[in-house]
């Protein structure tokens, strides 16, 4: 202290002194260090505060403050005053020489070992973001009741009775300095264990909120027929969730350790181990594949299997895992769902056929009556001797003629009710397939006297096409045109074909008055009909359509057309692009 | 009118049928039986030959284009026309017949038919114009011989009529 190259001031009363060769400085002869409040001690205690929570860090601040709180006690009483009062101010002054705060004794009480003093500045006020009033100022409410512990001869705890502003923002801080049965260590502990119980009972809490919902998991996913299982490098299954044994009806115990070959009806060994091959030699990341397996109650079960590599932590292979998913009743439903299309697209075709019926009968009635004819009056000829041979070849040859025609009828109306997908593409022309297609419909016609008028531009046209399905469009569109205008007082329907460079076009437009908006957006929807129940299955237009589409071509509503107009639009050629 | 209902032929016949081979086969078979026969592809030619006034039975198909068989027979009534009108319906579409037979038609024949059926309704149908000119003659006659009163000539008229539809009636009845 007596070095020659100090440099000392002192202030009230308080001996600060400097070493210039950057050995610090001593505060009271013991070592110091000078810190802004602000940023340095705010950028050090804040996130403290925060991290800690503020009612714990006040609790520790306060009583690490109090703790060798006696040397400040003991000085004071023996070298800074006559009194302890005394003694108290002038620490106070020396303090606030290194900013503390200043203080000021407001009362002491030493009968009721009570004291009330006020700090002016106080340094935490201005340090620290304060956030609550109770324990605003907790180095100094340490400091203090420390102090004031030694000159009551008791513990003492102290509480912030008010804290004021004052205009030019400086704080005034009354602390209350009262006798305590806790002491700030009790205190400090007492949070600790309610902390650390608090956190145990959360934890605890946490734990059985995620083994509820674990099991909600699990118990869903055995619900929902979803499973989760593992295995090793040689497919016997070494985990899976219950959903596994609930599905297949087989035990638990008799799954773990089983091979998954074995689960796997025999139908399905061979494309499983083929799919195996690909996610071994790399070439697909993982299977999906749907499979039956063998179950208790019936012969099998589909399922969607997900298979995948499973590495331990070294990275090398170690089995498969994957999940699996129980699509019995879904594939049922699919099948229950398929099952009424084709109904219906069979009731929509014994429809049309039904409607077919008369013409058809018409179509075969005429021949057979110019048949009994013929051979009527064959047997009368002969009868009376009547006959040349001549005339006898030529009625022959009629009849013959006649049943061709029958023949040739019938064969049409065989195709035309079967649905001629399968077809290959042929050339034909479209006059045929038209001539074809009305065998099905003119008697209707002609019956309820709708007028029907073909134009063809080039009766030459050929297209490449199935002539089956491009007549049943046609035939469609012509009796929902029938259907449209059977009640009018004007019916009738034109049937126009026209010839672009690589299209065709087939106009079938009807005396009726147009659709409306709201029924155009809809007709090409399956299942939409505007038909009375039973008449129609609302499928003629989408079926038509997809048919179109197949021959590279589409059938639209013309919106702009007076009266209801369809097109049918067709590629001549549809492989030529 | 006189030459026909002096005579014992059964007239002129009409055919009445769109598709040409039928057309043709049914004019073969009735060739003996009605010298005369006249032939029309749908009921609107057949309305434009009747209406000449000269046909003494129509035999009809249903199903044409243009204006079909029950239009015509409809036609036919409506105009006042009583001759014969036989309609030719498809196998088991009784249902036309019925129509038919509601509209005045005398007769229907199923088609395929029996040739001497078809040869045998049709003279029936002759027979009955030929009936039906019989009587009416014989009113005229009478009318015109004994010039009776405008009463009784109605009343004869109404006597006409219920021959008539009692020959009508019991042809429908017969099937």
């Amino acid at each position: 202290m007596t070095d020659p190259q100090l440099q000392s001031i002192t202030v009230n009363g308080v001996p600060i002194q400097w070493n210039p060769e950057g050995k610090g400085l001593t505060f009271f002869g013991v070592d110091s260090i000078i810190l802004w409040k602000n940023p340095s001690l705010i950028s050090i205690l804040e996130p403290l505060k925060t991290e800690l929570g503020e009612e714990l860090y006040s609790l520790i601040v306060e009583y690490e403050a109090s703790q060798g709180t006696y040397e400040d006690y003991y000085s004071m009483v023996n070298s800074l005053g006559k009194t302890f009062e005394e003694g108290f101010l002038n620490w106070g002054k020396a303090v606030s020489a290194a900013g503390w705060g200043v203080f000021s004794i407001v009362s002491i009480d030493w009968k009721q070992k009570e004291a009330i003093i006020q700090i002016e500045n106080p340094w935490e006020m201005t340090a620290l973001k304060v956030k609550t009033l109770t324990r605003p100022i907790p180095f100094l409410s340490g400091k203090v009741s420390g102090i004031f512990g030694h000159a009551f001869k008791t513990n003492c705890r102290s509480q912030t009775l008010e804290v004021m502003q004052n205009k030019d923002g400086s704080y005034f801080v009354t602390v209350k300095i009262y006798p305590s049965q806790e002491t700030l260590e009790s205190a400090l502990l007492q949070l600790h264990n309610r902390r650390k119980t608090s956190g145990d009972l959360q934890l605890r809490a946490m734990n059985s909120a995620l083994q509820r919902s674990q099991h909600r998991l699990l118990e869903v996913a055995a619900g929902s027929g979803v499973f989760v299982w593992e295995s090793d490098i040689h497919l016997n299954i070494i985990y899976s969730t219950p959903g596994i044994s609930n599905i297949l009806g087989i035990p638990e115990a008799k799954i773990l350790g089983a091979s998954i070959l074995e689960l796997l009806h025999p139908s399905e060994i061979d494309e499983f181990k083929k799919r195996l091959d690909f996610l071994n030699t790399g070439s697909d990341p993982f299977i999906d594949l749907r499979v039956k397996l063998k179950a208790e109650k019936q012969e099998y079960v589909w399922i969607d299997l997900n298979l995948r590599h499973r590495h331990n932590f070294s990275g090398h292979l170690s089995g498969y895992i994957g999940w699996g998913r129980d699509v019995t009743n879904q594939i049922q439903l699919e099948n229950q769902v398929e099952a009424e299309r084709l109904r219906s697209a069979h009731a929509s075709k014994m429809a049309s056929l039904g409607e077919m019926a008369a013409g058809i009968a018409h179509e075969i009635n005429n021949p057979l009556s110019v048949i009994q004819a013929l051979s009527w009056k064959l047997r009368e000829d002969i009868e009376s001797n009547e006959i040349s041979t001549e005339s006898l070849k030529k009625t022959l040859h009629e009849i013959e003629n006649t049943v061709k025609k029958i023949a040739g009828i019938i064969s049409g109306m065989r195709a035309f009710t079967r649905s001629g997908e399968n077809d290959s593409f042929v050339r034909q022309s479209i006059k045929k397939i038209i001539d074809e297609t009305l065998i099905y419909c003119k008697a209707r016609f002609n019956n309820s006297q709708v007028s029907l008028d073909i134009s063809i531009s080039n009766p030459e046209i050929e297209i490449n096409c199935r002539p089956i399905q491009i007549g049943q469009i046609i035939l469609n569109l012509l009796n929902n045109s029938f259907d449209a205008i059977l009640n009018s007082s004007e019916k009738w329907i034109k049937l126009q074909v026209d010839e672009q460079a690589d299209t065709i076009t087939i106009r079938v437009t009807d005396s009726g008055k147009g659709i409306s908006k709201e029924i155009a957006e809809k007709v090409m929807l399956p299942f939409f009909t505007t038909k009375d129940p039973g008449k129609g299955t609302g499928l003629g237009l989408s079926i038509s359509s997809n048919i179109a589409k197949a021959h590279g071509g589409k059938v639209q509503l013309d919106p702009t057309s007076t009266n209801t107009s369809f097109v049918i639009t067709l590629k001549k050629d549809p492989k030529k692009r | 009118m006189n030459h026909i209902s002096m005579s014992k032929s059964p007239g002129t016949l009409l055919i009445v049928e769109d598709e040409e081979g039928l057309k043709k086969v049914l004019r073969d078979l009735l060739k003996k039986t009605c010298p005369r026969i006249e032939v029309a592809s749908n009921g609107k030619e057949a309305l434009e030959v009747i209406q000449k006034g000269e046909i003494d039975v129509v035999v009809s198909d249903l199903n044409m284009p243009i204006m079909n068989g029950l239009e015509l027979l409809k036609n036919v009534r409506e105009a006042g026309l009583e001759i014969p009108f036989i309609v030719l319906t498809g196998y088991g579409d009784k249902e036309k017949a019925i129509q038919a037979l509601r509209l005045g038609a005398t007769d229907f024949l199923d088609k395929p038919f029996d040739s001497a059926e078809f040869i045998q309704v049709v003279k029936k149908a002759a027979e009955l114009t030929q009936a039906i000119r019989e009587v009416a003659e014989e009113v005229e006659g009478l009318y015109a011989a004994s010039k009776i009163s405008n009463e009784k000539r109605i009343r004869l008229k109404e006597m006409k009529k219920s021959i008539l539809m009692m020959r009508e009636t019991s042809k429908i009845y017969d099937k």
